[in-house]
């Protein structure tokens, strides 16, 4: 897609795919899920799911796998925190688009500026 | 490429970071080529391991090893160790700047790799005790100072040594590339009681000088002559082409010496004291002195207790 991705949504990308999945998921189908919805090189996933480890929003553990010992990633509390407010980011981004781009009223629902 | 060399070139690439941001960075893209199961793809989206290295290292060049874990983190000490233990510098020299190298090491654990210019990446180390300039002669100088610092609440602490709380944090960690192939008038290295070892460098000097306390020094790769090595307790392994007049001085340490070309070609005159001397098929031990006709390339060599092995391929 053309239009521009910056770290924050990457960041709220990864998230909920990792959410996703209630047992973990893996970095290799991290990155193809994600390559499903965003053109993003496969490099990239990497330092994305480390920093976000780092700031506590995913865990990692082993698990066995084939004879091998395979790294999962799941969501922390603290992750899902972060996801929703990316998600109440979202909807109020979303509806200036739709305002501007496709001439739907904007809601405003709650006159809150926090 | 295989797999696993493109690991282990991934590997050399990102020695500079922490330990276990390499061994996190390493079992990631284990799995990754294990999960996908088709090399060929991986590594075409991936790039060259150098290319991938840049993008590992690029995120976390600004996020020190022990900001996550770091229980102090509100404490006023937590501010001094984030000068102090992880935080890392580079820099990048113009190649054609660098005529000689003069390196000279405490306690550091220094990696030298070959790149496609002359850079230093220092991590876990106070910024500050880090010395890396070009002298107006073309010498680049690099040295890790021992300082005393003061930490703010009357605790005076080395900046290199002898940091024993937090001893996780403080890794004196040095990347160094060289460009393969370069030539230099003069290579210097010391090491104290680090360690300095290369890995795939090819590098040409007219005048060399290893000098080591208690490390470690691996060299290879190294063609020139007028080589000076000295070794009082530590370890040295060189391999390499060593023409003219070489001097070999050990101590207690070991030193051992690859040469390419032929015992022929060279000749010797080795004092040992309770050492053992080889050179090539010959053995010498106890107190002796021994010397052949001189030849154009010549070993000088002086052994007190250490062992000294020069052999030929």
């Amino acid at each position: 897609m053309t239009v521009n991705t910056g770290i924050a949504m990457l960041d709220a990308v990864v998230l909920s795919v990792v959410a996703q999945e209630n047992n973990g998921t893996y970095g290799y189908k991290i990155t193809q899920d994600v390559r499903n919805v965003m053109d993003i090189s496969e490099s990239t996933l990497y330092p994305i799911l480390r920093r976000l480890q780092k700031d506590g929003c995913l865990e990692t553990y082993d698990q066995e796998c084939a004879g091998r010992n395979r790294r999962y990633y799941k969501i922390t509390s603290n992750g899902m925190l972060q996801l929703d407010s990316f998600r109440q980011e979202w909807i109020k981004y979303r509806q200036k688009i739709d305002h501007i781009l496709m001439g739907q009223p904007l809601e405003e629902d709650e006159e809150n500026p926090s | 490429m295989t797999r696993n060399e493109y690991l282990s070139r991934l590997r050399s690439c990102i020695q500079a970071l922490p330990l276990d941001e390499q061994t996190e960075a390493l079992e990631f893209y284990q799995d990754y080529f294990a999960d996908a199961d088709n090399d060929e793809a991986v590594m075409a989206e991936l790039g060259t391991p150098e290319e991938l290295a840049e993008t590992i290292k690029a995120k976390f060049a600004c996020v020190p090893a022990n900001m996550q874990s770091s229980k102090d983190k509100d404490s006023e000490k937590a501010d001094f160790n984030r000068r102090t233990s992880s935080s890392g510098r580079s820099f990048v020299f113009e190649n054609k700047d660098i005529r000689a190298l003069d390196l000279s090491f405490g306690a550091a654990e220094v990696v030298m790799i070959s790149g496609e210019r002359f850079s230093v990446e220092t991590r876990g180390m106070d910024p500050c005790s880090i010395r890396c300039e070009v002298t107006p002669y073309g010498t680049l100088a690099i040295d890790n100072q021992k300082r005393i610092l003061f930490d703010g609440q009357g605790n005076n602490l080395f900046s290199n040594f002898f940091r024993h709380e937090n001893r996780k944090n403080w890794h004196p960690r040095i990347l160094l590339t060289i460009p393969e192939n370069a030539q230099l008038d003069s290579i210097k290295i010391r090491v104290g009681a680090g360690s300095l070892v290369t890995k795939g460098v090819s590098v040409s000097s007219s005048r060399t000088s290893l000098d080591v306390g208690a490390g470690n020094l691996v060299f290879k790769g190294i063609k020139g002559g007028l080589c000076d090595i000295h070794c009082a307790m530590g370890n040295i392994e060189t391999s390499g082409t060593f023409t003219g007049f070489s001097k070999i001085d050990c101590a207690m340490g070991c030193i051992k010496v690859a040469v390419n070309g032929t015992a022929e070609d060279y000749s010797y005159d080795a004092q040992v004291g309770l050492g053992e001397i080889k050179f090539g098929q010959e053995k010498k031990s106890g107190i002796n002195s021994s010397c052949t006709a001189r030849k154009e390339n010549h070993f000088l060599i002086n052994c007190g207790m250490g062992s000294v092995t020069v052999s030929f391929y």
